[in-house]
């Protein structure tokens, strides 16, 4: 904007009159706006000082009759800059732009004086701010925009600060600038714009400087005169930057301002210092360190989440679902370290996209290949060996990631004198492509493809397997300025199979199968700034094989089974908005509607009413057609959460959903076994329900150096599933004969305090927290431990963890792992008894005893390869002790009746300190 | 699934250590903290379709964990001054069996806590049947109804010299089987095994130490050499099988057994070293007494290190009869019952083959002592007189060198433990009557 250089015209009149006094009639149509002011002159009596410039923007259509000078200038200055005083004394009308005339001066502009002297010039509004006088600068700085002059003062509001709104631009695209700092000097407010560009800032009466900063913008300072609320865009520059080092911290804060309750994070680079069992990296283990999630033992795959069962864990690798996400009995994650990104993990009410499962929700998100150049990473430990590769399809836009991994244990095994193992085998392998491509700022898709497989056979007669297959792609895409959608599809598969082939004569293979693929399409709308829409639909469809058992060869006494299909379908509706209330409070809500039918082609029983459920209570077979619905359950799931900001690092928040889980895990082991079978609700068999209440404190010390959490939690759970003593699961075509449906009950308090920066970081939890069970049905059978509630198998009411890394120098550092855990329950004998020439033990309560109290410390010691720049690849070497102190921690304590004689045996998975060393590269 | 069922040592070796990961450690229990269960009524009976006493087994759950004295010789222990068994039997009870046709059996009991049919019967297909027992102290129990679902041939036992799966060498009993009637879907197995024991270190000699007082010093006694009174050279011994050996052909009927292993005997193992005969026994039985079989299994054996399957109460088919809640243990069960026998010889499977070590794997050998030490005691071994008298030796011959040499106080005689020279210790001296050679 030029400098206004104006004329003024002075009109000056003779008239006199009281400008309050309603004596002027005078109309304003047709009539030029200084035509109508001339006029005003002359019927006034008033000299009328303006310059004529001002006058553009004043539109003048009305008659007046019979009006004051003051109400016709008041109406038609209306939505104007312009402001007039009128002078009574000289019989002048001043009309001024954006300003207003102080007749009066402020309070102590002389100092105290004398008290009833000031009473008498009380000004009625009281919190007009200080006038705003201003010099105009003679000489300007060339990078200095012109003063802007913003809003209309109002004698009836005037306030002590005004709020500018509007959107920052990049002046040669055209585009919004994002994330842009606002600041005014000499104050430490800042704002900072969203997406689209639009900000919003308090800015003190009157004059003010406002400077802009952002990455790639051209830093500009802008003086702006604030007479009342309005808007401002800016225009703004590039510039090209030479970077420092950066040092990201956006998420610091996340913790305490996040709405969301019992949310975890686990970066799996972050995570690579932490000692774990043959310096294997395992982020499901490292999740175990956190509160609220633990598993039954060591070796012991299945994790538990505040205090729910293995199989209410929704566990997702880009979006599909993995069904068994570790290898080898839980002992290793099934996941390459390299080409893992992080892991979020919500314990509480998660994002309303997600459900179908109780307990949480594991979201594992693949690392987006490298799009400049080829890159790799690889380990070498003692029992796999790990890389991933990164190739760039095309510069900027497209990349493959390309993981693989295997353990070598196979040929370990082979290689031992030892006859008893060199018939057995283990081993495992996994790999993941990943391909990502992104057409335009608006549109990227992503497709991942993963395969694992499991073959272990510890005696020579049965070798078992286990694989995972998966497909997801997903294509996000922008709708409108303010609207995202994500389109996404996934296919998973897990298998098992058994094949037997024994001294007896009864070798058969024994397979197991569950497919699933979805459909979903998620959208989020940021409507405004306060609020945030995500909604979508879902549809996943279901087909189980049970199970089918086939003689190896025609000798075999093996009778071929083959259960029937299962077929099922689930939807969801689902709409959450994140609602900021105040820059204080703000909400999550969402709801979800959860819908599911168990579908033909299937045989269901009938049982008779009140009666347990055997073969001899079936009243009626019914059969129904492919694609046939056979029963539909849903119901409507809330996922609330509330956070209060006492002070910007300091909040609490609470807290509550339910969720609907149709597919459940069919298992008579304490543990996961890999050969328990996933079983689709029916008609016999009812989804499980639960729900979650949460309340927690969350602060951040030392500019979030320390996080603090406290966080409480009280859960229900309806229709979980157990099982008769002795159930036979699998291969059963009346399973529901073997299931119990009964209620859950679990609380805890989990405290975490963290160390994010420093040399030494890491973190500290407890979690005191209890998991009970109840099944209480007609019949004795039905009931265990008379009805009444007992504790689960992985119920440890006390969990400690401490993960601690020190860094020495830049290329040496330590690390520590200890963990100690109350023991976990187990079911002891009773009384032993004679029976077909042998011992035997009786049981009974469940759960009432516990083995001893676990603890161990693993230590390890990080050696980074020298910073050189040049080198060919950079290297990294961990060494590692797993259980330093060789604790021999009983995993399980059962008893045996072995040539007649009942014993008890203890057995421990890692009873001795495990040392390894790791080798991984990167270049 | 018997996965890992043999590996009680270390299981899973990763790294160049051999051993390291999943071990497993008995543990000295003797008595179950908990005795909530002891005491409880335990019926064990397997009623067959063959005519014959059928019996009856009553006795009481205990808070031992291990009932059964372990079966480790010490030479220097009288044979039977410990118990070998201790279960608490249920004595005098009224047992019956009372079938729908309107049959009614009365047991008596015969040794304590057995009790045998009064007279020889056989179970009929199609008659249900309900044991009816009154304990003592007044309590009636009474067992669901049970009847012989089937019935089913044995064609043929086996025996093959084979290595079983975890490498050990030995003869394995093979049997097959057709279905004859009824609905065969559930199969048990049992057997009893005879075999041929002979004394290594036998002499038609022995000791007779009359008037034996060892309260003064020099002992008086009298001993003599004669010439032995009952045959202990040769003996044989019959065990029932104590293990739970079930099969299902679910859902086939009709289907026919082939080389079902009944029976895995190691070589080492003494049993077979001279002549061994088995009795393989084939029940056919209903599901619900298959499916107690199966859970008591599974609940007896470590299935797999990583996942052991969920205990609790297995429910018998035997209640109390006036509707109290009381647990009661053990299954009545009736089934259609074959059996048959086989026999052979070590040489038949391991010809000119070493055989194994004696019972125990006892090494015989012989020896000699003093007849008395006299006092103070100088350092020898127990006198021959104080072993004797505890009968645990038996007479080989007079002392010769050769036999022992370097004997550090050498008596008058050469000795064996009573094992390796008299058999009687191990089995019964009488020839079974079905016995074959």
């Amino acid at each position: 904007m030029a400098k206004i250089v104006g004329v003024l015209f002075l009109f000056i009149s003779g008239h006199f009159a009281n400008a309050q006094e309603a004596n002027i009639t005078i109309s304003g149509n047709a009539k030029t706006t200084s035509e109508f002011f001339e006029e005003l002159e002359e019927a006034s009596g008033y000299s009328f000082f303006y310059l004529k410039d001002w006058l553009g923007d004043v539109k003048i259509d009305q008659d007046f009759q019979e009006a004051s000078l003051f109400d016709i200038l008041t109406s038609v200055l209306s939505g104007t800059q312009l402001n007039f005083y009128i002078s009574e004394k000289e019989n002048r009308v001043f009309l001024l732009q954006n300003s207003i005339v102080y007749d009066q001066l402020p309070g102590n502009f002389f100092g105290i004086t004398d008290t009833t002297s000031t009473q008498e010039s009380v000004i009625v509004n009281q919190n007009l701010p200080p006038p705003a006088f201003y010099k105009e600068a003679t000489v300007q700085t060339a990078n200095k925009l012109p003063l802007v002059r913003i809003g209309r003062a109002d004698r009836q509001d005037l306030k002590s600060s005004y709020r500018l709104s509007g959107k920052a631009m990049n002046s040669r695209t055209g585009e919004a600038i994002p994330d842009l700092a606002i600041r005014i000097k000499g104050s430490n407010r800042v704002a900072i714009t969203d997406e689209q560009g639009n900000y919003n800032i308090e800015l003190p009466a009157g004059y003010n400087v406002i400077s802009t900063s952002a990455m790639g913008i051209r830093d500009m300072e802008r003086e702006v005169v604030m007479y009342n609320d309005g808007s401002l865009n800016l225009n703004l520059e590039e510039s090209l930057e030479q970077l420092d080092e950066v040092v990201l911290e956006a998420d610091a804060i996340r913790n305490v301002q996040d709405a969301t309750t019992g949310n975890e994070e686990i970066v799996s680079e972050e995570a690579k210092n932490i000692p774990l069992v043959l310096g294997e990296r395992n982020i499901l283990e490292v999740a175990k360190a956190l509160p609220g999630i633990s598993s039954a033992g060591e070796g012991a795959s299945g994790l538990n989440v505040r205090g729910g069962k293995t199989d209410q864990n929704l566990v997702l690798l880009d979006d599909a679902v993995i069904y068994n996400p570790t290898h080898f009995f839980g002992i290793f994650q099934a996941l390459n370290p390299f080409t893992t990104e992080r892991v979020n993990i919500y314990k509480g009410a998660p994002p309303v996209e997600f459900g179908g499962r109780l307990s949480s929700v594991f979201d594992i998100e693949t690392k987006n290949g490298n799009t400049e150049k080829i890159s790799g990473e690889g380990s070498i430990g003692p029992v796999t060996g790990n890389l991933a590769l990164e190739f760039p399809i095309k510069k900027d836009t497209s990349s493959l990631i390309v993981g693989a991994r295997g353990a070598y244990a196979d040929w370990i095994l082979r290689s031992l004198d030892e006859e008893s193992l060199s018939n057995s085998q283990a081993s495992f392998f996994d790999g993941i492509v990943k391909y990502h491509h992104k057409f335009n700022e608006n549109s990227e898709i992503r497709g991942t493809a993963y395969y694992s497989k499991d073959n272990f056979s510890i005696t020579s007669d049965s070798l078992y397997n286990y694989s995972n297959r998966l497909f997801s792609v997903r294509w996000n895409h922008k709708l409108s300025e303010k609207t995202n959608g994500t389109l996404l599809a996934a296919n998973s598969d897990y298998r098992f199979g058994i094949d037997f082939d024994g001294e007896s004569n009864n070798d058969f293979e024994l397979d197991y199968t569950i497919n699933e693929s979805e459909l979903k399409y998620k959208l989020r709308t940021r409507l405004n700034d306060k609020h945030n829409l995500d909604y979508g639909v879902s549809a996943k469809y279901y087909s189980t094989n049970p199970g089918s058992i086939d003689p190896k060869n025609s000798e075999s006494n093996i009778t071929p089974v083959d259960v029937a299909d299962e077929q099922g379908l689930e939807g969801a509706l689902f709409i959450g908005d994140e609602f900021k209330i105040s820059d204080k409070f703000s909400v999550d809500v969402g709801a979800r509607y959860a819908f599911y039918a168990a579908m033909g082609e299937s045989t269901q029983y009938q049982y008779a009413e009140g009666e347990p459920k055997s073969e001899s209570t079936v009243t009626d077979t019914l059969n129904y057609k492919s694609g046939e619905f056979i029963k539909t359950y849903g119901g409507p799931e809330a996922r609330v959460s509330a956070r209060y900001l006492f002070t910007p690092d300091f909040s609490i928040k609470a807290s509550f959903n339910n969720a609907y889980q149709f597919i459940h895990t069919l298992s008579n082991n304490t543990t996961v076994s890999p050969i328990d079978t996933w079983k689709l609700s029916d008609l016999n068999i009812k989804p499980q329900m639960g729900y979650q209440a949460a309340l927690g404190l969350y602060k951040n010390f030392n500019d979030n150096m320390f996080e603090v959490s406290l966080e409480g939690y009280y859960k229900l759970m309806d229709d979980v599933l157990d099982f008769k003593t002795g159930a036979d699961l699998l291969l059963n075509e009346n399973v529901e004969t073997e299931v119990l449906q009964g209620e859950g009950k679990a609380y805890g308090v989990e405290f975490l305090l963290k160390k994010n920066k420093g040399d030494l970081n890491g973190w500290l939890s407890y979690t005191y927290s209890r998991s009970l069970y109840k099944f209480d049905g007609d019949s004795s059978e039905e009931r265990i431990n008379n009805g009444e509630f007992f504790p689960s198998n992985f119920d440890k009411p006390h969990d400690i963890s401490l993960i601690a890394n020190y860094r020495l120098t830049r290329r040496f550092s330590f690390s520590m792992n200890f963990v100690y855990q109350t023991g976990r329950p187990i079911t002891y004998p009773v009384g032993t008894f004679r029976f077909n020439n042998a011992d035997y033990v009786v049981f009974s309560d469940r759960n009432k005893y516990r083995i001893p109290d676990y603890y161990r410390l693993d230590l390890g010691f990080n050696i980074e390869g020298n910073h050189k720049r040049n080198k060919l690849a950079h290297s990294f070497i961990t060494i590692q002790v797993y259980n330093v102190l060789g604790r021999n921690n009983p995993y399980s304590v059962f008893f045996v009746t072995e040539d007649g004689e009942a014993k008890a045996l203890q057995s421990s998975i890692f009873g001795i300190p495990i040392p390894s060393i790791t080798y991984n590269f990167k270049f | 699934m018997k996965l890992y069922k043999y590996l009680y040592k270390c299981v899973f070796a990763l790294v160049l250590l051999t051993c390291f990961v999943a071990c497993l450690e008995e543990l000295d229990i003797d008595t179950l903290g908990d005795t909530s269960a002891s005491d409880l009524l335990v019926v064990e009976a397997v009623l067959t379709d063959e005519l014959k006493t059928q019996t009856v087994f009553l006795s009481r759950s205990d808070s031992r964990l291990d009932l059964e004295t372990d079966t480790i010789y010490n030479p220097y222990l009288t044979p039977g001054a410990t118990p070998y068994d201790s279960v608490t039997v249920e004595s005098a009870a009224t047992v019956k069996l009372l079938g729908t046709d309107g049959s009614e059996v009365m047991f008596t009991e015969g040794e304590p806590g057995k009790y045998y049919s009064n007279t020889p019967f056989a179970l009929a297909m199609g008659t249900q049947y309900q044991l009816d027992i009154t304990t003592s102290s007044g309590d009636g129990y009474l067992s669901d109804p049970i009847e012989v679902v089937g019935t089913a041939g044995i064609t043929d036992v086996y025996a093959e010299r084979m290595i079983n799966d975890i490498g050990v060498e030995g003869v394995a009993i093979y049997v097959d089987s057709e279905p004859l009637s009824g609905d065969s879907q559930y199969y048990r197995f049992a057997y009893d095994e005879t075999y041929k024991i002979e004394a290594p270190l036998w002499n038609p000699y022995d000791f007779k130490l009359t008037n034996y007082d060892n309260t003064t010093s020099p002992p008086t006694y009298n001993l003599e050499i004669v010439e032995r009174e009952v045959q202990n050279k040769i003996c044989y011994n019959t065990v029932s099988s104590n293990s739970i050996n079930v099969l299902s052909v679910a859902g086939n009927s009709s289907a026919n057994i082939n080389r079902h292993l009944v029976r895995f005997i190691s070589r080492e193992n003494f049993i077979i070293a001279q002549r061994y005969s088995i009795l393989v026994k084939q029940f056919v039985e209903s599901q619900d007494a298959n499916s107690y079989f199966e859970i008591l299994k599974d609940f007896s054996q470590s299935e797999s290190l990583f996942s052991q399957v969920q205990t609790g109460p297995i429910y018998s088919n035997v209640y109390r009869k006036d509707g109290a809640e009381e647990s009661v243990l053990g299954y009545v069960e009736a089934v259609g019952a074959t059996e048959q026998r086989l026999f052979f010889n070590y040489e038949d499977f391991f010809p000119d083959e070493e055989k194994p070590s004696y019972a125990f794997d006892y090494d015989c050998g012989f020896e000699t002592a003093l007849l008395y030490n006299p006092e103070p005691p100088p350092a020898c071994p127990q006198g021959l007189l104080d072993r004797i008298e505890a009968n645990i030796v038996t007479y080989y011959s007079e002392y010769e060198e050769s036999l022992v040499p370097d004997a550090s106080c050498p008596g008058p005689y050469v000795f064996v433990p009573k094992l390796c020279g008299d058999c009687t210790l191990l089995g019964a001296n009488v020839v079974p009557d079905f016995w074959e050679e």
